[in-house]
This record gives structure tokens, sequence and C-alpha cells, in this order.
């Protein structure tokens, strides 16, 4: 089956050590695995820091949490980190009712996710 | 059986994620034609999503072909109740939130990568109860209306 569910990942490079991955349309059982195959690129490519906008994602559920728990560890095993930028009050309220709004950190935009990522060697 | 309990709104899936999203636009609808606020709505289609996606992960039994999942949605007058049926042996509500060691350790510090789907159906219905029937696993969950929200 196509892609029926107008879904879409994005990637760019923001450094040397740092990528951002752009979740677009709803994230669920079908399409996660798009994401975590993005994220995992993304870091074998040597960028151990994972910016994850949210701002144009439209829903999430706990497959998709679990992957982006995912992404987290294997990024702090590299040394890096994780951090999730702009969900939509929605996704805001699923990150609260599991729990994970203290897990992840979370930022306004890409360029202040950037900025706490090892600032001194971000040139994004 | 009254009037009420019969009327029933049914969807049979096969066990193939891709009908998640039909699953929840379908669910969506019939919450949204019942009147219920949009809070209450996200948490319904949140609610059946993970059950949904627990019957393919979990219902169907190793080595099955092609299975179906069937969801029936009973409109009531305080409440929505809302059935997901598949032909898997059941599971353990309990073991599955943590099924590898890995998960089950870091499940101290929220950092499992599986086991949330159940925690999101108990936070977002009224009532929730697993049965194992003849043929499967049936998951009951219910909706109630909030008095308030009439309209919205």
């Amino acid at each position: 089956m196509g892609n029926v569910t107008n879904f879409a990942v994005e990637t760019s490079v923001a450094s040397a050590e740092a990528a951002i991955v752009v979740v677009i349309g709803e994230m669920d059982a079908f399409t996660t695995p798009q994401v975590k195959a993005a994220m995992l690129q993304m870091l074998d490519e040597g960028h151990r820091f994972l910016i994850v906008n949210l701002e144009r994602a439209l829903y999430l559920d706990s497959t998709a949490l679990g992957a982006l728990v995912g992404g987290l560890k294997r990024a702090r095993e590299k040394g890096g980190d994780l951090r999730l930028v702009a969900p939509t009050p929605r996704i805001m309220r699923l990150l609260e009712i599991t729990r994970l709004s203290k897990v992840f950190s979370i930022d306004a935009t890409n360029e202040e996710a950037s900025a706490h990522l090892q600032p001194e060697r971000m040139s994004a | 059986m009254s009037e009420e309990q019969n009327k029933c709104l049914m969807l049979t899936l096969p066990n193939d994620p891709v009908y998640a999203v039909l699953l929840r636009k379908f669910v969506t609808w019939v919450a949204m034609m019942e009147h219920f606020d949009v809070k209450a709505i996200e948490d319904i289609e949140w609610a059946v999503d993970e059950a949904f996606t627990n019957a393919l992960q979990h219902g169907v039994p190793a080595g099955a072909g092609l299975e179906v999942v069937t969801i029936c949605i009973y409109p009531k007058t305080d409440s929505l109740e809302i059935t997901v049926h598949d032909a898997g042996d059941g599971f353990d509500p309990e073991i599955i939130k943590c099924r590898h060691e890995e998960d089950a350790r870091d499940c101290e510090f929220d950092l499992a990568e599986c086991g949330r789907g159940l925690d999101l159906i108990a936070a977002s219905m009224d009532d929730l109860q697993y049965d194992r029937v003849p043929d499967g696993t049936r998951v009951r969950m219910v909706k109630h209306r909030r008095k308030d929200a009439e309209g919205a």
C-alpha cells in the first residue's frame, strides 16, 4: 500500500555533530519505523546530537514515544543527546501523561535546541 | 437487550498497522457525531489506536495467517463504549508492560521503549476491562460524556 497517511520525515544537518529530524503528519505503528530509520541514519553518520522537530507532527502514539526514547538512548550511548522541538499542545499532553515530559528536553525552536547542544561546537 | 445496547458501529480490519489511521478517522468521526468535546475525542482516539496496536502485537497467534481485529463502537446516552476484539490468546497487561529485560530495567527510569500503550488507554478512558472470550481476547473501554461538554 502506498503513502496513504500523508506522512514524511525530513532530515538536515545542523553541524558536524548535530542533525535535525522533522516529523510531518501522524506518527503511529505504521509510520514510526521511518522516523526510527532516519534517526539511526543520522547517528550512524556521526551526528550524535539529534533535534527532533515536532511542530508539524499531528499525532503520536506509544510506538512513536518508544522510538523517540530509543533515539535518546542511542544518542546518549554515543555521548550525545536528543531534544524535542515545538510539540503541539496535544503531543505535550501525551508527554505529560506518560511522564516523558520529564525525560525529554523540550525547546521552542531548532535554534534554541541547537544552543543547548554543545554550544561551542554548533555553527548552525 | 435494549435498543441502545444493540446499536453498534463495527469495523473489521486486517492485522496491518497501515489501517491504524483509518481506524482513528473512524472513531474520531463517531465521537464527533456523538458530540464529545475535543479533549474526550483525543482520548478516545488514543485509546482505540493503542488497543488496535496491542492487538497487532500481541493478539495474533504465532504462525497464523491473515487475522482480523474487530472494533465495535456502542454510542449510548451518556457514554461511548468501544470493544476491540482479536483472535489471539490474550496477554497479561502487567507482563507486556516490559517484555524485555533491558526495558524492564529501564522502566524505573522512564526509559523503556515499550509498554506505554496500556497506561495511555487507562489514562484516557473512564473504564477499562480485558476479557478472554472463546475466540480470542476483547478489550472493553468506556468514555463517559461530561455533562458540561454537551454539544461542544
